[in-house]
């Protein structure tokens, strides 16, 4: 499809109340769990030291918010009440990070500043002493995991989007699953090792059942929808009276899914491949005449795939033809922003 | 999504299904195997309530059973510590490292398990001195 540029240009972030509301909603719940936490280990464990109070609350609250944004994706494939959560996405992994820098600061400074090596040599050397007993060097997986986190964090704006384009945008922050592989090692082999007590190691592997059930639910889902239903020229989609007004059916196309609109008596057909991030167009619907992707709004014409002016997005589109009550679609997509004339069907 | 994309994203958590109960096996398993198994092929000489004391070769080593806690260190001291607080007296002996410590002969006293991270005292126990 190339690369299309995905805006006109470009702020730091582009604020509105929602964005507002939801980064509001994420910092308050933040700031309590960070209160709570160091009120209970203070009450439990007086004489702790401030310094581990805070890195044990900065990483235990990066490490859930870890476990909100990993669920957020799955759960919204696996129902659109969710959809709200991914509006914002992220912003709570610039956030989740900001949360794991301040943990991996402190317990550099805590840890490996005060002697006589340096903190990278220290972070890296300190535990090969005891790699003979079967020690598994915990910190260096945890060090990896925010270096992936960084790079995410960094690249987490339509800037790098467009010029890396979405694919590659998106195989870079798929790396957010080695993170949290890194992530579970670094607390398996590191705190876990000497706080024994069941709750906490049950509590990560409940986190990571969890999350690798609504990913299994979530791909089965899918799974169905790619099943390419036939490999001949026109694919069938259904009588149009069973399309919901202002909303689509996919298809699964020779090469990737189709939506098929129905709108004002008129069938039209695009990509199901949103240029932004690759959201799933056939699960927004029509606002205000657009085909609106559900994920951040991006809006393009039923007709011709391309975004209305000002904006330069396209996406391509496809033949449709009714015969009887029944839609098809040609299966082999035009270029993106080709204008189709939509199949006209009883109002 | 489109396809690829979808199916790098399988690829990235068919990595993470087939990874992570490694990790919580291997993980689980090693909290009991630092129980450094060489140092105690020694009789046990003296039972703590947190722990043995075993002689090998010469050599006594402290094992401690209970939770170990984070960054501990071994002190002595000739008195009963009161409170969390570490005792004027005591003497600092060894890091508790890799689950053993190695301490040198002391006097009777009070042997006690420090922890840098809370910092307190959180064993202590009647020391008879070796047999």
């Amino acid at each position: 499809m190339g690369r299309c540029p995905l805006s006109l240009g470009y702020q730091a972030v582009g604020w509105n109340p929602q964005k507002k509301r939801y980064d509001m909603v994420v910092l308050s719940g933040l700031i309590t769990y960070l209160a709570v936490f160091l009120g209970l280990a203070f009450t439990w464990f007086p004489h702790i030291t401030i310094e581990t109070a805070i890195i044990r609350a900065f990483g235990t609250a990066a490490l859930i918010l870890l476990h909100v944004i990993l669920s957020i994706g799955p759960l919204c494939r696996i129902s659109d009440r969710f959809l709200p959560l991914l509006y914002n996405r992220r912003h709570l992994g610039v956030i989740m990070f900001t949360v794991a820098a301040v943990h991996g600061t402190m317990s550099l400074v805590q840890f490996h500043a005060l002697g006589d090596m340096g903190i990278l040599a220290s972070l890296f050397t300190s535990e090969l002493p005891y790699l003979h007993q079967g020690w598994v060097p915990f910190q260096p997986l945890g060090a990896l995991a925010l270096l992936i986190l960084f790079a995410m964090a960094a690249t987490s704006h339509d800037f790098w989007l467009a010029n890396l384009t979405a694919p590659m945008w998106k195989t870079l922050h798929s790396l957010v699953y080695v993170a949290y592989v890194c992530l579970v090692g670094h607390v398996v082999f590191g705190i876990l090792q000497v706080e024994t007590h069941p709750l906490w190691f049950g509590s990560l592997v409940l986190g990571a059942v969890w999350l690798t059930s609504i990913h299994l639910i979530a791909a089965r889902k899918e799974h169905r929808l790619d099943v390419i239903q036939t490999h001949n020229a026109w694919i069938s989609c259904g009588k149009w009276s069973d399309i919901p007004e202002d909303r689509a059916v996919l298809v699964c196309g020779h090469g990737e899914r189709i939506a098929v609109f129905r709108y004002d008596g008129k069938i039209s057909a695009v990509s199901n491949v949103c240029q932004h991030q690759n959201g799933p167009l056939g699960e927004g619907k029509i606002i205000d005449g657009c085909i609106t992707c559900p994920w951040h709004g991006y809006q393009y014409l039923p007709d011709s795939g391309q975004s209305p002016p000002p904006f330069t997005e396209k996406i391509p589109t496809f033949r449709t033809k009714l015969e009887g009550d029944i839609v098809f679609v040609q299966a082999e997509p035009l270029p993106p922003g080709t204008q189709v004339p939509p199949t006209e069907v009883p109002k | 999504m489109i396809r690829s994309a979808r199916k790098r994203h399988g690829a990235f958590v068919v990595l993470w299904v087939c990874l992570l109960p490694l990790i919580f096996f291997v993980g689980f398993e090693s909290r009991t195997s630092f129980l450094g198994t060489e140092e105690r092929v020694g009789v046990p000489i003296v039972p703590f309530d947190f722990g043995h004391i075993y002689s090998n070769n010469g050599r006594i080593y402290l094992f401690i059973s209970h939770r170990v806690p984070s960054d501990p260190l071994v002190y002595w001291s000739p008195h009963e510590p009161r409170g969390h607080a570490l005792p004027q007296d005591a003497i600092f002996l060894c890091a508790y490292v890799a689950d053993k410590a190695e301490i040198p002969p002391m006097e009777p006293g009070f042997l006690i398990v420090y922890s840098l991270t809370d910092s307190e005292i959180i064993y202590q126990s009647r020391w008879e001195g070796v047999p």
